[in-house]
């Protein structure tokens, strides 16, 4: 934690309030650390802060928590909505529970790391960054994703990496199915490596060879009239 | 945007749960998802007659129940003053399989711009225009078996009680639905099931979904197989709740855009559009779980 200390109690405080004091607080450096209580599982709370600071949220959140951040350290103790760290550009948010969909929604940097489960669609979209999902997660993970990592230490839903341009996706359990255009591929040293982080931020007991590596197999990147099969599928 | 939110006590022989207390919690907090109307359907204890529910149109006064009586003769007793409307209890009918009892046609046609929102023998269906909280003071002391929610953002239809939700799946007792989402093929699906001579009270989308269930509960299935044959005849978007007297089902279709999460424990189950409402019903340690996409669940009495 940092240098000063600060409890921001949400019971009494308006959406707006709280981001007010947040980006104040943030003006203060990067040593600056808040402290949320009362969350009450609300929407849009530190949301929009640009500036270094250290969060953490006692309690549950709803949507779009730590949305549109940049250099944000933020720990949450309960679950999330979803729309979580939507469009970060920089800094580490860790839940130490479930995430709903949408997760790291168009992320461009950074590292998100959900320790349980997580919904629908997350990475959705993703520039950069890495996404770590201790447990499981739901259909149409990275889908259209172009750039970045997403590691999932559980199982993965249907369409998993559905027509991805870039990226990697990583996941040790079972796939439903994998989405359009995407295919498996070697690990790489650099992946190992990567992996290895990855499963310490999760908390979860594995190791990066137990890993599956999915990529995109660049078949939609031009329109082949011969493939319309493909083109069926994607949506 | 809408909410939608649903309660089950498991072990409620006595129908004394606290539905309307929890119902109350948590549109409280699903307020912010919709401000156009609001509206609870609860499940008690099956009476030995059914009774139906009217809505009358704004700044109509109760008619005269002489005048009732002329509409549906014979078949309506036990008049009673409702919220914007009357409640009455309906004789039995002639052959007691039917499970269809046409008395809303003529209730419809003999008060112009009425409505019937509700018709069975363990249903109660209260709506409003406007805030939940105008809806407070009668529903939180109502207690039963389990019973829905919503709170409505419109989008297309009217703003008025017969528009708001639940919808009564009309004609068929004992069945309600609140629905998020749009069906895209409401009009395609409507024109139908008019032509199979069902009738609609709105021009809301989402009536349509309790009316199918309904047609496919009427022919003796059970819900888990009634939403099973419905679910694939819809298009568009939906996380929707409905309500029988057996219990309560969910279905998400298959991008699961509208949100539906849900909590079970031994004694309940609450199912809502947000975790705040689940949260604050229950507390905040609770393990909450998401309606899949494509899934339909179903929580049926023994």
């Amino acid at each position: 934690m940092g240098e000063s200390l600060k409890t921001l109690d949400c019971a009494s405080l308006s959406i707006r309030e709280i981001n007010v004091f947040l980006k104040e607080a943030a003006v203060h450096g990067p040593d600056t650390a808040v402290t949320i209580i009362n969350p009450d599982s609300r929407h849009n709370i530190a949301v929009g802060i640009t500036q270094p600071l250290d969060i953490l949220v006692q309690g549950n959140v709803g949507y779009y928590c730590a949305g549109l951040c940049d250099g944000l350290t933020v720990k949450i103790t309960g679950d999330t909505g979803w729309g979580l760290a939507e469009n970060m550009m920089s800094g580490t948010i860790t839940v130490l529970g479930c995430a709903g969909s949408s997760a790291g929604a168009t992320m461009r940097g950074g590292r998100l790391v959900i320790q349980k489960d997580t919904g629908s669609r997350c990475g959705i979209a993703m520039k950069g960054g890495t996404i770590v999902v201790g447990g499981n997660t739901g259909y149409m993970t990275g889908f259209m994703m172009q750039k970045g990592n997403i590691v999932v230490c559980g199982d993965a839903g249907e369409a998993f990496g559905d027509s991805l341009y870039e990226g990697k996706l990583f996941v040790r359990g079972n796939v439903r199915s994998l989405g359009s255009d995407a295919v498996e591929s070697d690990l790489t040293p650099d992946d190992i490596e990567m992996l290895a982080l990855a499963i310490a931020d999760a908390n979860v007991d594995a190791s990066p060879e137990q890993f599956r590596k999915i990529v995109s197999g660049k078949k939609l990147y031009n329109f082949n009239t011969k493939e319309r099969e493909i083109w069926k599928l994607a949506l | 945007m809408c909410g939608i939110a649903g309660i089950l006590y498991f072990d409620s022989d006595e129908a004394a749960s606290p539905v309307g207390r929890a119902l109350t919690t948590m549109s409280q907090c699903l307020q912010h998802r919709g401000a156009d109307s609001a509206g609870v359907a609860i499940f008690s204890a099956p009476t030995a007659r059914p009774s139906l529910q009217v809505i009358l149109p704004q700044g109509i006064p109760l008619p005269e129940p002489q005048f009732i009586d002329t509409l549906a003769p014979g078949r309506l007793s036990g008049l009673r003053e409702i919220r914007d409307g009357f409640a009455a209890t309906i004789s039995p009918l002639a052959n007691s399989n039917d499970r269809r009892i046409d008395l809303t046609s003529s209730l419809e046609k003999g008060l112009p711009g009425s409505v019937v929102t509700s018709l069975g023998y363990s249903m109660s269906v209260y709506k409003t225009v406007g805030l939940v909280e105008r809806l407070f003071p009668t529903i939180a002391p109502l207690t039963g078996t389990h019973g829905i929610a919503h709170l409505r953002l419109a989008t297309e239809s009217k703003i008025d009680p017969a528009h708001a939700q639940p919808f009564w799946g009309r004609p068929y007792a004992d069945v309600a639905v609140t629905h998020n989402g749009h069906i895209t093929n409401y009009h395609k699906l409507r024109k139908k099931m008019e032509a199979r001579g069902l009738t609609f009270a709105s021009q809301n989308d989402s009536e349509i979904i309790g009316i199918l269930i309904g047609e496919q509960l009427a022919t003796g299935q059970r819900l888990s197989a009634a939403l099973e044959a419905v679910i694939p005849t819809l298009d568009g978007s939906f996380s929707f709740i409905v309500a029988t007297s057996q219990g309560l089902g969910v279905a998400r279709d298959r991008f699961a855009t509208k949100p539906l999460l849900f909590v079970e424990t031994d004694e309940l189950l609450a199912i809502a559009s947000e975790q705040q409402a689940l949260h604050r019903l229950l507390n905040e340690n609770i393990k909450i779980q998401e309606i899949q996409p494509k899934e339909f669940r179903t929580w049926e009495k023994a």
